[in-house]
């Protein structure tokens, strides 16, 4: 089976069952009910910028308007008591993971509308993800947990809004012994990124600029990762064809993740998009091409695929439930070169998120060929590291990128191919192969020095 | 206007890593390590703290720099910190109300601070911390957490 090439005339359609034919290129619509959610989570982020510790009249009319958001939802109840609590001034740990967890709820209600219209407007078919039970957690794996979770209480009474270095600095302490903790990988990487950025806007108050919405979804993504792990997806062995499409990179100043999107063609199975992560952990110093040195040995082939698209044969690798592939199995690149920009992905699966992912920030749906029509690109999405810039466009024939979703509909770039080559990372990852000064050897030789003179 | 991600930042410009193999904006202080210049196996620890300006320079088994004002140790620390932050983030951090830093004496100019006694063992162990972070192990597994750092 092969990746089927998008038809000469470029129009990608498709007749099922007598259904009438759906305009694939169309742009998705945004969903009734959005609005309207949005404005419960912006009152939930008013009050966690104010401080839990005391609460305006309208800190306590927001969370009113949560509560009767996830009412008569199995959450209500809990929701319910746990605002009841915090008016009281009982500000429990399980309290503010209540409180955490009915506004995930509505950003997932919101996650699960959007991504039914991303998958109408772009023809692809929708699976939900598979998952065995959530793991418990071991003593050691608990302590650490809860650790984490006094400081998400401690900087939630505070407010965003009224952080300084030293309720910020206590996180920063304990990130080490969090990062070298594998069953907590997911957290290490969250708290590393969240504690750096708090610190480095420290001290808040006074600022007129603060990203409230962004600190409130991760702190409160934070506080569901610290309350109980999440379920784990399934993991079953697999054999077949992937068509890398684009890497997308996301990272903060200690971890970088290379995340390649791919369509895996499987025999007995229908199309599936993947995604497969390459992470590293890294420090600020290490950035341009160099970055691309340190994720390649973690999977060659691929990073070899993405600057110079080939398809790949996959033996024996290991597909989870929450549509990600690990680069676990033989890999084997095939002759000819490929097109990803012309790989026709209408009737493709796509797996929704795990729940506890269902945010909107987490959907990235696959998009090649061109833009849909009236949706704005967005360069600001790309990462620096990526090799993109505003007008990389011009001039392209072909287009790889990602549909996202911030409060409106945006496509994110991850490649543009002219006839001479393909903008995007690939530049980066053939830079990275000529590098010759590694900046961890120099920063290893000069801490050497200190060393020895200390 | 998106508000999920933080805005894009510009790529940090070329480092002269040999010279100051680490800078960091950190613990209210830009801090760092500086490579003397006439010898190979010396280095500098040097800071200037937010807000009051104070500023400390010495090797790294506490003997003071020479130097008075800001030294060349830490006119290298501002130049590298500039190119690695950009001017508007170490700025801001320092507390500086003009944004438009090209060296250390806009800084001089913005905050009175003094020469201060300080303890290079503090940055010292920040470093080797720092340094840590190469070590950690890498993976394949997924991290969802990480689609909300797109910029960092």
């Amino acid at each position: 089976m092969s990746a089927s090439t998008r038809d000469t005339d470029g129009a990608s359609t498709r007749d099922t069952d007598g259904a009438p034919t759906r305009d694939t290129d169309g742009a998705p619509v945004v969903p009734e009910g959005v609005a309207e959610a949005r404005a419960v989570v912006d009152g939930v982020d008013r009050a966690l910028g104010s401080g839990l510790a005391r609460l305006s009249p309208d800190a306590r009319a927001a969370l009113g308007e949560l509560g009767h958001a996830v009412a008569g939802t199995p959450l209500g109840l809990a929701v319910s008591e746990a605002i009841a609590a915090i008016e009281r001034g009982e500000l429990l740990a399980h309290h503010l993971g209540a409180l955490a967890a009915g506004r995930a709820a509505i950003e997932g209600a919101v996650c699960d509308a959007l991504l039914a219209a991303m998958v109408t407007s772009t023809g692809l078919v929708l699976e939900p993800p598979t998952l065995g039970p959530a793991p418990a957690p071991d003593a050691r794996t608990l302590a650490l947990m809860q650790s984490a979770q006094q400081w998400l209480v401690e900087i939630a009474l505070a407010g965003f809004g009224q952080l300084d270095l030293s309720t910020v600095s206590p996180a920063l302490a304990a990130l080490r012994t969090l990062q070298e903790h594998p069953p907590l990988r997911r957290l290490a990487a969250l708290l590393t990124g969240f504690a750096h950025e708090l610190a480095d806007a420290a001290p808040t108050s006074g600022s007129t600029e603060l990203p409230l919405r962004r600190w409130a979804d991760l702190w409160s993504t934070a506080m569901l990762a610290s309350s109980a792990l999440p379920a784990t997806p399934t993991r079953r062995s697999v054999t077949g064809v992937l068509t890398p499409l684009g890497a997308d990179l996301v990272h903060h100043d200690h971890l970088v993740s290379l995340v390649a999107h791919g369509l895996f063609e499987e025999d007995g199975q229908p199309r599936r998009l993947v995604r497969i992560t390459l992470s590293v952990w890294r420090v600020d110093a290490i950035a341009g091409p160099e970055v691309f040195t340190r994720l390649a040995p973690l999977a060659p082939e691929l990073v070899a695929a993405i600057a110079s698209p080939v398809r790949l044969q996959i033996t024996g690798a290991t597909a989870l439930g929450s549509g990600d592939l690990l680069w676990d199995g033989k890999v084997k690149p095939l002759p000819g070169a490929v097109q990803p920009h012309a790989i026709d992905l209408a009737g493709a699966t796509i797996t929704a998120p795990p729940p506890r992912d269902r945010h909107a920030v987490q959907l990235a749906v696959p998009i090649v060929g061109a833009p849909p029509e009236g949706v704005p690109l967005a360069f600001d999405r790309t990462s620096p590291l990526a090799g993109l810039d505003e007008g990389d466009d011009r001039g392209a024939l072909g287009f790889v990128g990602l549909l996202r979703y911030d409060d409106g509909f945006c496509v994110q770039p991850l490649a543009f191919a002219t006839k001479k080559e393909l903008r995007g990372p690939a530049k980066g990852i053939v830079d990275a192969g000529k590098l010759k000064d590694r900046a961890a050897a120099v920063l290893e030789e000069r801490a050497g020095r200190l060393l020895r003179k200390s | 206007m998106r508000s999920l991600v933080p805005h894009r930042r510009a790529a940090p410009a070329k480092r002269k890593l040999q010279k100051v193999p680490y800078v960091e904006l950190y613990d209210g202080r830009l801090q760092g390590v500086v490579s003397s210049s006439s010898d190979p196996a010396r280095v500098y620890v040097s800071f200037i703290e937010a807000g009051s300006g104070n500023y400390a320079c010495s090797t790294n088994n506490n003997r003071p720099c020479g130097g008075g004002g800001f030294c060349g140790h830490i006119r290298a620390l501002v130049e590298n910190a500039l190119a690695q932050y950009g001017a508007d983030r170490v700025a801001r951090y320092l507390g500086c109300a003009d944004r438009n830093l090209a060296s250390e004496s806009d800084i001089a100019r913005q905050l009175h601070g003094t020469k201060t006694a300080h303890d290079p063992g503090v940055v010292f162990a920040r470093f080797l911390d720092y340094l840590r972070y190469i070590e950690l192990p890498s993976g394949t597994e997924p991290l969802p957490e990480m689609a909300w750092f797109v910029t960092g």
